[in-house]
């Protein structure tokens, strides 16, 4: 199940310019990644890469290192393009609508405070993990979440493969999100009482989602006055 | 001529009963010879409306100051002016109930016809222009109003304070729009759009008031409830703060007792002012700040004062979060990095 785009329209503003730009910063540090990282490279300066751009739970607990600058940096990086392309697709998707109830700048700050929460979560719950932990997926939760908050019946076109054969319906974006967060759930509790390590950060986003509830300091007067009165966003 | 002459013929015509010639005459003397004391006094006698009498008095003793006979005078006609417009107010305050009980039952045309219709003969009900100004949409009527409330009783503070005001949004409409929305008058920030709509210069000034009448009805339909200005404010500057305690937090390694850093938590207060000054910068509500620190009377802050104000909460919020990067850069100074774990 892949969400490909949100149907709906703005209501407030015309260009997504937060969520383009946030796409654009995203690709273009993953594409300059390989000039810095060059194949020459040894797995010692990898990993001292790593410790220097990636947030690591055990680091922070230590106080040790760049501390919250590795939480903002490890946020605009990804382990390779299909984890890049697969977080600025559910960006995309899910973002326009968040920003334009926001604003540009308001949603920037909620961004980054779903992508703090997240890492505060991780290291939270993961204290004792040496493993670096890299993607925006924590703050891109946070917007998936407000956007099931704001727009629970908003229709978002899905690329479902039926078989061999594909089918893009209109899904309810609850149902995606809802979908998205139960998948985290089984594995986070495996890696809290099993210690098990499937490579992802199912606690960060978890985290990043439950900051969604943070939405409501963000939104444009307007939008917030839509929401308590109980009319669509 | 000279004025002389005219004076002569004025008196002529004044004592054979020619009252309108001499009026005229006694007015071309003043005209010529502006400190001519006879002719002054004849006019108070001769001049029609009594603010206009009063006014003729009021010349002669500025001439003359001894003129006992003319103060007599003046005194009576006061007193006869005071009586009128007594008389005025009292034969206007029935109509003026009738309004406000056209009001109180949501009659507000009806209200505003007979309104019209008092004000029309030269008002001095001061609760009749107030009623006017109320209802009214136009700015320009509103601005009438207050000049003839502050004309009618210049001590009124409060009525050149809304004069001021409406002065203000006789230059920046829009403003005064966004005022009743902020207020949950949507109905009159509606009415307002449309006056602007009809008045506007171009087409891109006509959509613009469009795009803002189909929201206000559409927020109409909808029944969208009204949020005080005052609780946006406070919801919109909490997201910066509680972003930046976030972070203070991560960097003490969630463990502030074992890890202090007391100059960061010092920053707190600054990212709350600083947020507090963007959040009033950025949504254009009503403020006391734009009152007590610039003088702006309105309270609105101008686009000048404003980005001064961005600025300035811009400021207070980044240089905190610069010290924060600072510290992290102090950090990885010394900074040993750790054995890879997967290998041995």
């Amino acid at each position: 199940m892949l969400p490909i785009n949100d149907t709906e329209p703005n209501r407030y503003s015309g260009f997504p310019f937060m969520t383009i730009s946030l796409i654009a910063l995203n690709t273009f540090i993953e594409l300059a990644k390989p000039l810095y990282l060059q194949n020459t490279m040894t797995n010692w300066q990898y990993w001292e890469f790593m410790m220097h751009f990636y947030f690591t739970p055990k680091l922070i607990l230590a106080a040790e290192g760049p501390g919250i600058l590795s939480g903002i940096t490890s946020m605009f990086m990804h382990g390779d393009i299909f984890h890049l392309l697969s977080n600025m697709g559910a960006l995309w998707v899910f973002g326009r609508r968040v920003e334009d109830a926001c604003g540009a700048w308001r949603f920037l700050v909620f961004y980054l405070l779903a992508g703090i929460s997240a890492d505060l979560i991780t290291a939270l719950v993961m204290y004792n993990s040496p493993t670096p932990g890299v993607g925006a997926s924590g703050a891109i939760f946070g917007v998936m979440g407000a956007y099931l908050l704001l727009y629970p019946a908003g229709r978002i076109r899905t690329l479902v493969m039926l078989s061999f054969v594909p089918a893009w319906p209109r899904i309810r974006a609850g149902w995606i999100v809802l979908y998205f967060l139960g998948i985290q759930i089984i594995p986070a509790l495996n890696m809290l009482f099993s210690d098990a390590n499937y490579g992802v950060g199912h606690w960060a986003h978890l985290g990043g989602f439950f900051s969604a509830l943070f939405i409501f300091l963000f939104l444009r007067p307007e939008a917030f006055a839509r929401y308590l009165s109980e009319t669509p966003v | 001529m000279n004025s002389a002459e005219i004076l002569r013929q004025a008196l002529q015509a004044a004592r054979s009963g020619r009252e309108l010639t001499a009026r005229d005459l006694f007015q071309d003397v003043v005209r010529m010879d502006p400190n001519n004391e006879v002719a002054w006094m004849w006019l108070t006698g001769l001049l029609d409306p009594l603010e206009d009498r009063i006014a003729a008095c009021e010349r002669v003793l500025s001439i003359n100051p001894r003129n006992q006979k003319i103060r007599a005078y003046l005194d009576k006609l006061l007193e006869e002016y005071k009586a009128e417009r007594q008389w005025k107010i009292n034969e206007q305050d029935e109509k003026v109930q009738q309004i406000r009980s056209f009001i109180e039952n949501g009659r507000r045309n009806e209200a505003l016809l007979l309104l019209q219709n008092i004000l029309r003969e030269e008002s001095v009900h001061k609760e009749a222009w107030r009623l006017f100004a109320d209802l009214s949409v136009s700015i320009n009527d509103k601005v009438r109003a207050y000049e003839a409330i502050v004309q009618v009783d210049p001590a009124d503070a409060s009525a050149w304070q809304a004069l001021r005001r409406y002065r203000y949004f006789q230059r920046n409409p829009l403003e005064l729009a966004a005022h009743y929305e902020e207020e949950g008058d949507l109905d009159k920030a509606l009415e307002l759009y449309e006056v602007l709509a009809a008045e506007a210069g171009n087409s891109s000034k006509f959509e613009h008031m469009y795009k803002n009448i189909v929201r206000l009805e559409d927020a109409k339909i909808e029944n969208v409830r009204h949020v005080k200005p005052a609780f946006t404010i406070l919801r919109m500057s909490v997201g910066l703060p509680l972003l930046y305690v976030l972070e203070v937090f991560i960097q003490e390694g969630l463990n502030p007792i074992r890890h202090p850093a007391p100059a960061l938590w010092l920053g707190i207060p600054l990212v709350a002012l600083g947020s507090f000054l963007l959040t009033v910068a950025g949504v254009r509500v009503r403020h006391a700040i734009w009152r007590r620190w610039f003088g702006d009377r309105e309270g609105r802050g101008s686009d000048v004062m404003r980005a001064l104000v961005a600025v300035t909460g811009l400021m207070m919020v980044l240089t905190p979060h610069l010290f924060l990067a600072w510290d992290s850069y102090l950090r990885l100074q010394t900074f040993q990095i750790p054995a890879i774990p997967w290998i041995r």
